[in-house]
């Protein structure tokens, strides 16, 4: 195979393998901070603060994408 | 502006016997958020809410009661507004009028409902027995014998051999399960009863009739049809009784709740024998006005003074030019700013917007939220529906703006040898040669390495506002000290960060060495090392991991790049299925067409709305907030309140 596609490849299981990684470290969260939610509104903004901090993985992944893609 | 509303501590002190004037008087001036008096003492205690207090809060749980079954819609305007007076005048035959009217026939369809509900269950009784066909008259009434009747899972008969052969069973099928009547001896019910019990028994009551099942059924269905009748005929006379008097019930329901709020105040201050101490807290501004009112009223008897204690722990009251109040709901959904903190909710009101333009970026889109929003804005009137939709409204022009940047037009580019116009209208149309030298300011899908680094750049200068804010914050509350060691050295790092991917990117355009010394990477240099030394002074060297937390932070602002770039990739992709596809394809393709793009952009803008608006707040909650933003105020909230239904004389 080339090396653009095997570049591509790459930058794809960068973004997508991180993305199930997020996914996974956000579901407990997740529902933890909705049971919360629902006991007491006021915690919407530090629940939504504690669900997406597994989401900066991602954008890792995105960025090293980038690097491969562009650069 | 950037601060909650300055405040000041006052007492009110004035005799016993004012108290209720001044209560009137306070409530009408809508300002003193009143500290609740609860440490008792020899000397002050606290006070006995008003005589007419217990009359007052009998009468409002009439008419709240009344007004439950009524169901006001939200954002009901009232057609005539009563004044105090007349309500006072008539408030107990006007509830006592409503209590008749309204009760009676409330009670009526309590007796209904609780009749149909027999019914219901008497026919749910009467049906499997009708299948046995057994008269029910042999049912009951036996001397010697013992009658189960019921469901059960499967025919018992085998079982019930083996005890006793003096017994009769009847079944018959009945909705997947088995109905079945067991006659037996009384001496051996209880363990024929227990065998049952084995199959699942669950017993019928057999009701004691006179007449056959069919005629009993009927009786009942026609006893039903005539209570349900009744009923919605009951209901719809309540119904239109309280929309005629609709504003009268909401009137006397506002007048009622103030005038028990205002009966009760006693209970929140403090009392002597002769006198009464209200404190709390007001606006600076409202201050003068206040204290001469409140003399004015009293005749000079009540006074109110400005107290300087050492318990100085103001309310919340933000203050905010009126563009930015719709984002108040989003800062208090976070928390709530103490008095000492930088309300942040301006700042935000100017960033939210912006990341949600930079991220959608188009002009169709922008166009089709800001009209859903506009129109959504006349259907729901309640304040925080509102203040979203007018937060919707914002981030719906920056889109459009955005959009022209971008010159994107559902997916498509407006200008450009490719533009929509080139498309639908071919390469020698007019309007297309117009538009086909200019190009966009920056084109999302080319410009991609480009954008990526702005918005990193836009991320620090983000955060590096968050810890302005934050060092400002500590000063005041904990002194310069603090400030350094805590905030400061974090503004250095960020500094360090943004010159250390400032010189990455030097090499890596100019193809050098990722990290061979260059200009940027030196700069950083100072700035890294005060860091370090300041945090560990400071917080201890556990916390110079905290760096790559600051610099996943700082590389989080990407996703600004990111969602937009999904946003275009959908959108293209969408238009590509369609007109490249689809149309060519003949009729049948172009009807699919439609649809496909139809329903891929309803999805995409469902998407846009959500993900950039969320992606937008948690910039914000968890970049920007984090760094400053500790919360925890108490909202202030006056004694007093705007009246809607009801008007003073």
């Amino acid at each position: 195979m080339a090396v653009e596609g095997m570049v591509a490849v790459g930058a794809g299981l960068a973004v997508g393998l991180a993305g199930i990684g997020a996914g996974l470290g956000e579901q407990g969260i997740g529902a933890a901070a909705v049971g919360a939610m629902a006991e007491d509104p006021g915690f919407f903004g530090r629940g939504l603060l504690m669900t997406v901090i597994p989401e900066t993985i991602v954008i890792f992944g995105l960025v090293v994408s980038f690097l491969l893609m562009f650069m | 502006m950037f601060e909650p509303v300055r405040m000041v501590k006052v007492s009110v002190v004035g005799p016993k016997e004012y108290l209720e004037k001044t209560s009137d008087t306070l409530y009408r001036l809508n300002g003193l958020h009143i500290e609740d008096y609860r440490e008792e003492e020899e000397y002050f205690r606290i006070g006995e809410p008003l005589e007419k207090a217990s009359k007052l809060s009998k009468l409002l749980v009439s008419v709240r009661s009344i007004l439950a079954y009524a169901g006001v819609k939200d954002g009901h305007e009232p057609e005539r507004i009563f004044s105090i007076s007349e309500l006072d005048r008539e408030l107990d035959t006007k509830v006592r009028e409503l209590e008749e009217v309204i009760n009676s026939r409330i009670s009526r369809i309590k007796e209904i409902e609780e009749r149909l509900r027999k019914i219901s269950e008497e026919r749910r009784a009467l049906i499997p027995l009708k299948a046995l066909e057994i008269p029910p008259n042999l049912l009951t009434g036996y001397r010697n014998l013992e009658v189960f009747v019921g469901f059960v899972r499967a025919n018992p008969f085998e079982k019930i051999v083996e005890i006793t052969k003096d017994f009769e069973i009847f079944t018959a099928e009945f909705e997947d399960e088995l109905v079945t009547a067991v006659f037996v001896k009384k001496d051996y019910a209880d363990d024929v009863f227990r065998i049952l019990q084995e199959f699942a028994f669950k017993e019928i009551p057999v009701p004691i009739l006179d007449v056959g099942y069919d005629e009993r059924l009927s009786q009942l269905n026609s006893e039903e049809s005539e209570l349900k009748e009744e009923l919605t005929k009951l209901k719809e006379e309540i119904g239109r009784y309280e929309q005629d008097n609709l504003d009268l019930l909401l009137a006397l329901e506002e007048h009622l709740s103030i005038e028990l709020e205002k009966s009760e105040l006693p209970l929140r201050v403090a009392t002597s024998k002769y006198a009464f101490v209200v404190v709390g807290y007001i606006p600076e501004d409202m201050f003068d006005s206040f204290r001469k009112e409140l003399s004015r009223e009293s005749g000079g008897k009540v006074v109110a003074l400005k107290v300087n204690d050492s318990e100085f722990n103001p309310p919340t009251a933000l203050k905010n030019p009126g563009f930015a109040k719709p984002f108040e709901l989003l800062t208090k959904s976070y928390a709530i700013p103490r008095y000492n903190e930088i309300d942040p909710t301006l700042i935000m009101s100017v960033f939210f917007p912006l990341f949600f333009g930079f991220m959608l970026g188009d002009i169709g889109y922008g166009l089709v939220i800001l009209i859903l929003s506009l129109w959504l804005s006349t259907k729901f009137k309640t304040e925080g529906w509102q203040s979203l939709l007018n937060v919707l409204k914002y981030s719906a022009i920056t889109t459009i703006i955005f959009g022209f940047v971008y010159a994107e037009f559902f997916g498509f580019e407006i200008v450009g040898e490719e533009s929509i116009f080139a498309k639908f209208l071919g390469h020698e149309n007019a309007i297309a040669k117009a538009v086909a030298d200019f190009h966009p300011v920056t084109n999302r899908l080319h410009d991609a390495p480009m954008l990526l680094v702005l918005t990193i750049g836009i991320g620090v200068f983000h955060m590096g506002m968050a810890y302005v804010i934050g060092i400002r914050n500590v000063v005041k509350e904990h002194g310069w000290k603090h400030a350094i060691e805590e905030k400061l050295n974090w503004f250095f790092a960020l500094i360090s960060i943004a010159f250390i991917i400032t010189g990455f990117i030097i090499n890596n355009t100019a193809g050098l060495p990722v990290f061979q010394l260059n200009a940027a990477y030196v700069i950083a240099i100072p700035f890294f090392l005060a860091w370090a030394i300041l945090t560990v002074i400071g917080e201890g060297p556990m916390f110079l991991i905290e760096y790559l937390t600051l610099l996943s932070n700082t590389i989080s602002y990407a996703r600004l790049l990111a969602v937009g770039l999904a946003s275009v990739g959908f959108a293209v992709a969408f238009n590509y299925m369609t007109f490249e596809m689809l149309w060519p394809s003949g009729p049948l393709g172009i009807l699919i067409g439609i649809v496909v793009f139809a329903i891929g952009h309803f999805i995409n803008i469902l998407l846009g709305i959500l993900d950039p608006g969320l992606q937008s707040l948690r910039l914000h909650y968890v970049e920007f907030f984090v760094k400053f933003f500790e919360g925890g105020g108490r909202i202030y909230t006056p004694f007093g309140r705007k009246r809607k239904y009801t008007k003073e004389d």
